[in-house]
């Protein structure tokens, strides 16, 4: 019954989010290009510094894309990335397996645990999913750290080697390095088509009005599912890059201090753009990295930690939405089009404020 | 029979463990149900309590001791006010910060924040060493309860849990200020427009829930050892507790706070390395069924 | 002297939405009657006074003091009850606790006897939780919860929604009671029936405008006005 509204619905979307793309193709060509020619100037230090970021980064983007574009703000999402760490670390480390296996097998089980993940969490919203993405993230770091068994607890496993690729050994930093830079890249362009397609476009109708794109006849809830699913694939794929660099995987993977992290990062980014995500992940390494250096130089106390929280305390009282959100103009275009094409303008408004345009609030 | 001696025992300790949470989840619902905020520093105030305790009542007994021995148990006493005082202080840090912030999500996003802060004072004072607070002996003289010998410090965990329970439920049901407190609950921009000042509520219920949490870390430190990471720990099962009962309503998280603390004595004693996997299962089983727990009302209200 | 409510054109947004596009008016004793259909934003009108919602520009005052975007417990200190739309009762508080929590908060003739005695059927159910309570007597509860504050306005947002006639009738009669008592009234609402029963004078809006202030006879008498403006008539 529905259908025909919401063919026009979608092309409509997705002719006005085509427009202007171009531009911001060329500059994504020309910074690809920067940082694949950058380990030919950079030292390893800085090539570590900008792998571990783009790592985080990616697990930044995950949250983002939960967040910005399904208006699911998760805290779960290191749980993914150390699910596939672990799979990573016990297969290929514990049980011999090929990394040709354990990086697939890795990725799907992070997936898959999303999925799990999801079929609890995105019956609620708002709050409750935050609470249930906590509650789930601190099961799986429960599960690391008492099933000594399989994960080796506490001390988790260690001496994980790295493959070779093309003959170069993912060990060391160069090599580490480009694949880091072509796995964010590509995910970044992958999650970017997919959110320009219908579904991508469904997904951030539904974000901003969850009733009307329910009475339009859309599965809210099984999109909301995808959206978490392929969260999932992200933060795995940071899973895998980040067990091949730190060569460590443990519960901490896991606790309050990574999420933090990923957090904090997409908020530097702004949670409303993905590349955000990658730039704060980057930038958020760095900073960590700074802070630690002088905490050092100046108190000699490796207590990093005290501060970082208090930054990250001082991000979330003045930005919430990220200090970089970029993505408020096409997000206007949107919800003007999803007003013109669902009927008029809500109500009275006075109870039912519809989004005030920034994702974090958004529920 | 050791096996006899063995279930009661871990009964005992489930209940010791569940009241121990009880007073520990009851502050944390309490801020939840009235503000819709998730405290994520509740964990970390525990432990600052419980450091704090520890420490005030070092340097109490050592001066009180010195002068009149037998009253060295007044030591303990302090630290335990000391942790109140000192969880009600960071819960008033917090308000202040959380004021200015629009939004539950930031809000709640704000204090997780803190929560790393106060984690890494306290590893920066205290160091990483496991602590426990000493009891006096007043409340330490074994007892025996079903034919087996029971520390009675863990008895008293209880009767302090019981004690909470009251306080709290003659506070929610029988004074104005709990009346207000529901009421807020219910629909907080009505309670303001009704002339309630509804920042200093917030304040009060906040600094309450922080001098419970602060009180319950010296209580708890007293008999389980802490150290970094329960913080995090103490979050997490705090969080099961009021998922588990559903959050905001208290006598939800005591029913919760009775089975997440059975069943973490069974699981530890019964199938060690498997008592996270039950919990885990647990909160999933309640979730899968009541997406709002076993008490909580109808959840989609954020 | 200042009047009792004064609205000095008054905007309000919702995120991109220009919900009230200059709204000014005096209220100044008596029963006065916003009347308007829905979505016109008669109620953010009251939330704003209320300090419910952030008001962009202009301003309100109450006796000459202004009060623009003050807190709401300020606003009602300043003797402003608020009758919300949708009542907001507190389902999990009992009749009295809704009063008593509010007993001697504030000075004046309103104490909880004199608030059963104006609600007989309230003082019978004072021990039942007020979400057991029927509409009608919600909408009892919420005015009397009002009263309780002491105020020398109320402003009461559609208290005839979603309430038979039968019940109206009843509470027309306790409205004018009020407003004999002396109580300054700022009535929302779109039950012509009961505007025209009970105000002294009727405000239209439309689309975040006031298009006119006239006296309840002239709208009565003039079924082509009340379509107009309304959309609605007597009859209906």
């Amino acid at each position: 019954m529905h259908t025909e509204i919401r063919t026009s619905l979608n092309e409509r979307l997705a002719d006005t989010a085509r427009r202007g793309n171009r531009r911001d193709v060329t500059t994504a060509a020309v910074l690809m290009a920067l940082a694949v020619l950058y380990p030919l100037l950079g030292t390893t230090f800085q090539l570590q510094l900008l792998t571990s970021g783009l790592i985080t980064g990616m697990v930044a983007m995950s949250f983002s894309l939960l967040a910005g574009f399904g208006g699911m703000v998760s805290l779960a999402q290191m749980a993914f990335y150390g699910m596939a760490a672990y799979v990573v670390g016990i297969g290929g480390h514990d049980m011999g397996l090929p990394a040709l296996l354990t990086v697939p097998l890795a990725v799907l089980s992070a997936a898959v645990l999303a999925g799990l993940f999801g079929l609890i969490a995105v019956r609620s919203s708002g709050i409750y999913f935050l609470i249930m993405t906590l509650a789930l993230l601190q099961m799986f770091f429960g599960v690391a750290m008492q099933w000594q068994s399989v994960t080796g607890g506490y001390n988790g496993v260690a001496g994980i080697q790295a493959p070779e690729v093309a003959g170069f050994s993912l060990g060391d930093a160069a090599p580490l390095y480009l694949v880091t830079v072509i796995v964010a890249a590509a995910s970044y362009l992958g999650l970017r088509w997919l959110l320009r397609t219908p579904f991508g476009l469904t997904l951030q109708g539904i974000r901003d009005r969850p009733e009307r794109m329910r009475a339009l006849g859309f599965r809210v809830q099984l999109h909301r599912w995808l959206l978490m699913v392929l969260s999932g694939v992200i933060a795995g794929l940071a899973g895998v890059l980040g067990v091949y660099y730190h060569g460590v995987v443990s519960p901490d993977v896991a606790g309050l201090t990574a999420s933090l992290i990923v957090v904090l990062s997409a908020l530097v980014g702004g949670v409303s753009s993905l590349v955000g995500g990658l730039i704060g992940g980057i930038l958020v390494t760095v900073l960590i990295s700074v802070v630690s250096y002088l905490m050092q130089q100046w108190f000699g106390t490796s207590h990093y930690w005290t501060v970082v929280g208090l930054i990250f305390v001082v991000v979330v009282k003045n930005f919430p939405n990220g200090i970089f959100g970029v993505d408020a103009r096409t997000r206007r275009v949107l919800e003007r089009v999803l007003t013109r094409w669902t009927g008029a303008g809500s109500g009275d408004g006075a109870r039912a404020p519809a989004g005030n345009g920034t994702s974090p609030q958004t529920r | 029979m050791p096996s006899y001696f063995q279930f009661v025992l871990t009964l005992m300790n489930g209940l010791t463990y569940g009241a121990l949470l009880f007073a520990i989840a009851s502050g944390f619902t309490l801020v939840f149900g009235l503000m819709r905020v998730l405290n994520l520093s509740h964990g970390a105030i525990y432990l600052l309590g419980a450091y704090v305790g520890y420490t005030v009542s070092r340097t109490v007994t050592d001066w009180v001791t010195a002068w009149l021995p037998a009253l060295g148990g007044v030591g303990w006493v302090a630290g335990v006010c000391g942790a109140g005082l000192a969880g009600a202080l960071i819960a008033l840090v917090l308000q202040r910060l959380i004021r200015g912030v629009d939004g539950e999500l930031p809000q709640t996003l704000l204090t997780l924040g803190l929560a790393i802060t106060i984690g890494d004072l306290c590893l920066w004072i205290w160091g990483g060493l496991p602590l426990t607070l000493e009891p006096p002996e007043a409340v330490s003289q074994a007892v025996r309860i079903a034919g087996i010998p029971y520390p009675g410090y863990r008895v008293f965990v209880i009767a302090f849990a019981l004690f909470i329970g009251v306080a709290l439920y003659l506070l929610l049901f029988r004074s104005q200020l709990g009346r207000i407190i529901r009421a807020g609950v219910d629909n907080r921009e009505m309670v303001a427009a009704t002339g309630v000042d509804i920042d200093r509520l917030f304040l009060k219920v906040f600094m309450l829930g922080g001098a419970l949490t602060g009180v319950s870390g010296a209580i708890g430190g007293s008999y389980l050892a802490f150290q970094p990471g329960t913080d995090f720990e103490i979050l997490t099962i705090a969080l099961f507790v009021v998922v588990i009962g559903g959050l905001g309503s208290l006598l939800g998280s005591a029913v919760g706070a009775v089975i997440v603390g059975l069943i973490d004595s069974f699981g530890r004693a019964y199938f060690s390395e498997l008592s996270m996997f039950l919990l885990s299962g647990t909160v999933i089983l309640v979730l899968a069924f009541r997406t709002q727990g076993l008490f909580g009302r109808s959840v989609e209200r954020g | 002297m200042s009047a009792l409510l004064s609205i000095d054109d008054l905007h309000v947004y919702y995120a991109s939405a220009h919900v009230l596009q200059g709204v000014s008016f005096e209220h100044d004793g008596g029963v006065l009657c916003l009347l308007g259909r829905n979505g016109m934003g008669k109620t953010t009108l009251a939330r704003s006074i209320m300090g419910l919602v952030p008001v962009s520009d202009g301003e309100v005052r109450v006796r000459g003091d202004a009060v623009t975007n003050h807190a709401p417990h300020r606003v009602a200190a300043r003797g402003v009850g608020y009758v919300p739309q949708g009542r907001d009762i507190y389902p999990s508080l009992t009749v009295d606790e809704h009063l008593r929590m509010l007993a001697g908060r504030t000075e004046g003739e309103w104490t909880m006897p004199r608030v059963y005695e104006l609600f007989p059927r309230l003082e019978e159910r004072r021990t039942v939780h007020a979400g057991h309570l029927s509409g009608g007597e919600q909408q009892m509860l919420a005015i009397a919860r009002a009263l309780m504050t002491n105020p020398s306005l109320m402003i009461m947002d559609e208290p005839s929604e979603g309430l038979a006639p039968v019940i109206v009738e009843p509470l027309i009669e306790k409205l004018r009671t009020l407003a004999a008592s002396g109580m300054a009234i700022l009535l929302i609402e779109q039950n012509l029936r009961m505007a025209t029963a009970v105000a002294d004078e009727l405000l239209i809006m439309v689309s975040g405008r006031l298009e006119a202030r006239i006296p309840p006879r002239e709208l009565e008498a003039d079924s082509a006005l009340q379509q107009q403006l309304l959309g609605v008539t007597m009859n209906d």
